[in-house]
């Protein structure tokens, strides 16, 4: 005789490493049946890599598996496939819609597992050539859905349902699949309104109600607080902290999130700048729409000579700020620099007044990356301000003044490379970024946007690149704001951060406030700002 | 880079088998130089001259024994079958017989009979050389003034019906770019060599005579029916050491030598041609030792393509096919086909990839070379205007055609495809509508213009001959190359300048060319206009070279060769420089001048030439689209 175990799921003690990136160690994760456990932590903090792991997802497999163990009803599994995980009683329930359009809500339901009658060709050919049992679909499909207390029609196709309806159509597939015994939620309420996401809070725990145990992945801290009885909090791929939701509180939750303390605070590098400071750029109700990352209705001010960060949690507008006054995504709104107005949509423009952008996506937007370093590094101040280039009438590319420029700035910013001649493409990601640089440098800009500078580069490279900035904002008296998902980056080098939360600045920090109050500020509870 | 041990063993491998050829071969040309190898030539030489003289006494013990034979049968009432297989059979063994019996052992050989052969071997020796001279000064006179060769398809009567036959069938480019063969009619040498060809005739006769006293039983009959085939054995128009020694080598010789073992006289013979294998056993070693820098290099399809050119090499080399003259072809085709790739060039560059839509820009070309000729302009008036009016037509239908582009992002391949072939559909309809009224281009009866245009006499060849001149018997076509290097010149300016350099980054990130305030769309533009200008400068260059323009549906096939062309040379659809323009041009159209050479000397089909060069030139075609740029899509 089994005992019946405690927990539905547990993971002891995982550890996964990609290459010599330590990105979780030692997290367990236990969860009840019937229990709706929130898992939380920022984005890289490992949830996803613990969920991969739960599945038995490829990537983890090729890349050499995991340490600890996992056990299901108190048995221990060994999931080499996310077809296994299904077998296992495992479902998921994913953040983009993994739904067929053009298929009805029963094919959705049921691809892949369709019922199917046997005929004269089938017993001839095998099972592929099978008749879809249309009734007994449907029947099943209707039974998911009202499980879940969703009236839509099983015949309807995906396309015509509201973005917020997909999501049940998830969750039905999900439930209707037999013996299901655990529901991951990857962050099903980022898209859904606040009435759906309460809709959806029902159903989980009408779920639960059944004995399902479900993770619960999110960000949003209220909605932690509402439903769920467990807490686990992951920080820098470490446990942070086990809690039971009713022992907890918002607050403590938010700071587990962050970090605890200020034990692991690099430098505080802030100033104070007065409030009457001159402005280098006001924007008023700005909103950009950047697929993903729109900015909706947004008013931030930033000082002159002072480095700004704009925090945040992926997907709530902080990177859309700086695409949208660069005129890379169109962008609505006011915004003046150093006093004067800037057309909105007009790259060129933006450029031409001083204006100059790191981007995030540094190998799509950032880089040419067929070519030489040289090229890159004065390609924008080539084409707008025209400079580098030869005598009339030809104005040819002048590759001495090119070559200069290349040395100087790779030797500044510390580029490694064979020659300025190399292809940014077979450079490594830190010096790729510190080309990215460069060429804004070679603009000559009075007013700079970093977005992600240290996104997918290793350590060292993200101090040099850090450094860097600071020098060049103390150096060059050059206004920066620079936009992270990494607070502690912000901190060590921002004069003031400002968090974005749904495309509007939810608080104006100081590195020096305490972690609770970012966590909140990410979580979309106004605070008071330090500032 | 590193190199494996297996490679290196190969390698060493074929580098001896190269090395051993490679002394072979010099030995051989060596001893072609030596006395003794002169020696074991001259005796195989009197062989033969000697087998040559046996052939009508040969013939004769042939023909007796045939009618015993036929006799014997028909005394014996054999069938008819079994009658002409006996006479057949008896009459090959009698043949086999007489050699044996004739065979003259060398020490019965007078030696007034090889003193009398090498007299008149110089003799012969000095009237051919005499005798070629003429010839190509009256080549070299008649080519001057050469008549424009009148194309057949004018010719023929304009009946109805036969308009569409004649569609069917253009002149074939490798019709025009064969080599011509010495056209000797109307030659006549002159009267000091008609008398040195006279005094020729009594050191035959002494030869003739010695034969005679060696073999008396050769009557003065049958010695002067075979009187031109001995003195062709001694020494034939165009004999060099390699004829020579096949006659003999054919005659016998090589069982009674005497000096030289026959092996080594083989060796001496096939002297250039072990030269060509030790040059192919060098590449190839080369390739495998280097195999794996050169493919990073240069991508797997160059390399292969490269192989397979430097095969052709060394097959036109054993299959005795000039080398200068197919350079000649070669260079000639890369100055045909280069400016038409290289309107491919911007296309790629600004991101619209493959400009299949190019027959809109060689369309410009044409109208304005018809234009041209329409006028009457003759030379470089004709070229020029032919150039710049073309260039003029090409500007607004090039700014069109990138305007339809910008609206079909991401599917520019196939729908520019159709466009061009609409395109050249329309122009069949407006050339047979347009009001041209020039009766050199106009339908004899009826209106519209002809298919195709003679080119001599107005722009033929005018780039061409512009300062040519030969070297190593190689034809330099001096103005053709000029051309397609200043063309290219300009084009690799126009890649360092700011709407270039703006041009190419709009091409290859199109993102990132925008967030540097860059106009994407507008780059397009200026990229498919250049294209489209450069195809129709390329097209008149083209049909200069070629010596015909085509109409109608001559535009419709520019594009594939064109692309092929460049990807060949290792440009990607997103992706290519100057460099691979000439590249690619050179290797496609080396490959395809060479391969239906070597194809036609290795398979002696008269006929297979054109269905040769369709198989080669779509065969190179297909493998470039499926491998294209094999570095630039890691």
């Amino acid at each position: 005789m089994i005992p019946i175990s405690e927990y539905v799921l547990e993971m002891n003690h995982i550890s996964k490493q990609y290459g010599d990136n330590q990105v979780l160690s030692d997290v367990s994760l236990k969860v009840r049946p019937g229990e709706i456990h929130a898992l939380l932590g920022e984005n890289g903090a490992g949830k996803s890599t613990l969920m991969n792991i739960l599945f038995g997802m490829p990537v983890i497999t090729e890349t050499g598996g995991f340490q600890g163990e996992v056990l299901i009803d108190g048995q221990e599994v060994h999931i080499k496939s996310p077809h296994q995980a299904i077998e296992h009683g495992i479902g998921m329930v994913h953040q983009e819609f993994m739904l067929i359009p053009g298929f009805s809500v029963t094919e959705n339901i049921k691809l892949n597992r369709e019922i199917s009658k046997p005929n004269l060709v089938s017993r001839l050919l095998g099972h592929d050539l099978e008749v879809l049992d249309s009734a007994t679909m449907e029947q099943d499909a209707r039974q998911a859905l009202d499980k879940i207390g969703i009236a839509i029609s099983e015949a309807e196709k995906i396309r015509n349902l509201p973005v917020g309806y997909m999501q049940f159509v998830e969750i039905a597939r999900e439930i209707d699949k037999s013996g299901i015994k655990l529901l991951v939620f990857d962050e099903p309420t980022a898209v859904l309104t606040e009435s759906e996401a309460d809709i959806l809070i029902g159903v989980m725990q009408a779920l639960a109600d059944e004995g399902i145990g479900i993770i619960f992945i999110t960000h949003r801290l209220a909605e932690v607080m509402k439903a769920t009885q467990g807490v686990t909090v992951l920080r820098d791929g470490k446990l942070a902290a086990h809690r039971e939701t009713s022992q907890t509180t918002l607050s403590e939750l938010a700071a587990l999130m962050v970090g605890r303390g200020g034990a692991d605070q690099i430098d505080d590098n802030s100033r104070d700048f007065p409030e009457d400071a001159p402005r280098a750029m006001v924007i008023r109700d700005l909103y950009v729409d950047m697929p993903g990352e729109a900015v909706r209705g947004l008013n931030l001010s930033v000082f002159e000579g002072e480095i700004l960060g704009i925090g945040g949690l992926a997907g709530q507008g902080k990177i859309g700020i700086p695409n949208g006054i660069m005129g890379i995504y169109p962008a609505e709104g006011h915004v003046e620099l150093f006093g004067e107005p800037l057309p909105l949509n007009d790259s060129r423009g933006s450029l031409k007044r001083g204006l100059a952008m790191v981007s995030e996506d540094r190998r799509g937007v950032g880089l040419l990356l067929d070519q030489s370093i040289e090229d890159n590094i004065v390609f924008s101040a080539m084409q707008v301000n025209g400079d580098f280039l030869g005598a009339a009438p030809f104005r040819l590319k002048n590759a001495r003044e090119i070559r200069q420029t290349a040395d100087q700035m790779m030797k500044e910013l510390d580029v490694r490379a064979t020659s300025p001649l190399q292809p940014v493409g077979t450079l490594s990601g830190g010096n790729q970024q510190k080309v990215c640089i460069a060429r804004a440098l070679a603009l000559k800009p009075r007013f700079l946007f970093v977005s992600e500078p240290t996104r997918g580069i290793d350590i060292g490279a993200k101090k040099l690149v850090i450094d860097t900035l600071l020098k060049l904002n103390r150096e060059l008296n050059l206004t920066i704001v620079m936009v992270s998902s990494e607070l502690l980056e912000l901190k060590s080098i921002c004069d003031r951060i400002a968090i974005v939360t749904e495309g509007k600045v939810s608080a104006i920090l100081k590195p020096s406030d305490s972690n609770e109050n970012f966590g909140l500020a990410m979580s979309g509870i106004a605070v008071e700002g330090g500032n | 880079m590193k190199i494996a041990k297996s490679q290196k063993i190969l390698a060493g491998l074929v580098f001896l088998i190269m090395l051993a050829l490679l002394v072979a071969g010099i030995m051989g040309l060596m001893a072609r130089h030596q006395a003794s190898t002169f020696a074991t030539l001259d005796e195989m030489r009197s062989y033969s001259v000697m087998a040559t003289a046996h052939q009508p006494l040969v013939d004769q013990y042939g023909k007796e024994a045939n009618e015993k034979a036929y006799e014997y049968a028909q005394a014996n009432g054999y069938s008819r079958n079994q009658r002409r297989d006996y006479v057949l059979e008896q009459e090959a063994l009698a043949r086999k017989e007489a050699l044996v019996a004739l065979r003259p052992g060398f020490s019965q050989d007078s030696p007034g009979y090889a003193q009398a052969i090498l007299t008149l071997d110089k003799e012969l020796e000095k009237y051919y050389l005499a005798l070629d001279a003429e010839e190509k000064a009256f080549l070299a006179a008649k080519g001057q003034e050469a008549p424009p060769v009148e194309v057949p398809v004018e010719e023929a009567p304009p009946a109805e019906g036969t308009d569409a036959a004649v569609m069917e069938a253009p002149i074939s480019e490798d019709d025009a770019m064969r080599p011509v063969i010495d056209d000797l009619t109307g030659f006549e040498p002159s009267a000091a060599l008609v008398a040195q060809k006279e005094a020729i005739t009594p050191y035959a006769d002494a030869l003739l005579s010695e034969i005679s006293l060696i073999h008396p039983a050769l009557t003065a009959d049958m010695l002067a029916g075979a009187r031109q085939p001995i003195i062709d054995a001694v020494r034939a128009k165009g004999d060099t050491f390699e004829t020579i020694y096949d006659r003999a080598l054919a005659a016998g010789a090589d069982s009674v030598l005497t000096g030289r073992d026959p092996l080594f006289m083989r060796m001496v013979r096939e002297a250039e041609n072990l030269l060509y294998l030790a040059f192919g056993a060098l590449a190839l070693g080369l390739a495998i030792l280097f195999y794996k820098t050169m493919v990073k290099r240069m991508g797997t399809p160059r390399f292969i393509i490269l192989l397979f050119f430097i095969l052709l090499i060394v097959l036109a080399g054993l299959y005795d096919i000039a080398i200068p003259g197919m350079i000649t072809n070669i260079l000639q085709r890369l100055g045909m086909y280069g400016v038409l790739a290289l309107a491919m060039l911007p296309g790629i560059q600004s991101g619209i990839s493959l400009n299949m839509g190019m027959p809109i820009g060689i369309i410009s070309g044409l109208l304005s070379t018809v234009i041209a000729l329409e006028m009457n302009l003759t030379g470089w008036g004709a070229l020029v205007f032919a150039i710049v009016v073309g260039i003029l037509m090409a500007v607004p239908v090039g700014y069109a055609y990138g305007l339809l582009l910008n609206r079909i992002k991401g599917s520019e391949m196939t729908v520019s495809t159709y466009v061009g072939f609409s395109y050249v559909s329309l122009f069949c309809i407006a050339w047979m509508l347009l009001p041209f009224r020039n009766p050199k281009l106009t339908w004899a009866l009826g209106s519209g213009l002809r298919l195709m245009h003679n080119m001599s006499g107005n722009i033929g060849g005018l780039l061409d001959n512009f300062l040519r001149f030969n070297v190593l018997g190689v034809s330099v076509p001096t103005g053709l190359l000029l051309f397609l290097g200043l063309s290219c010149l300009v084009m690799y300016l126009f890649e360092r300048s700011r709407k270039g350099v703006a041009m190419i980054a709009a091409g290859s990130n199109p993102a990132f060319a925008k967030a540097s305030g860059i106009n994407v769309d507008h780059m397009r533009i200026i990229g498919t206009t250049l294209s489209t200008v450069i195809a129709a400068v390329g097209i008149i260059v083209y049909s200069q070279s070629f010596g015909f323009m085509s109409l109608y549906m001559g535009p419709q096939q520019m594009g594939f060769i064109a692309a092929s062309a460049i990807l060949i040379g290792g440009a990607s659809v997103s992706k290519a420089k100057v460099f691979h323009v000439i590249l690619g041009t050179f290797l496609f159209q080396g490959v395809l001048a060479m391969g239906i050479q070597v194809a036609n000397a290795m398979i002696d089909v008269s006929g297979l030439s054109e269905v040769m060069r369709i198989l080669i030139s779509n065969g190179i075609i297909l493998y470039a689209l499926t491998q294209a740029g094999g570095k630039g899509r890691d």
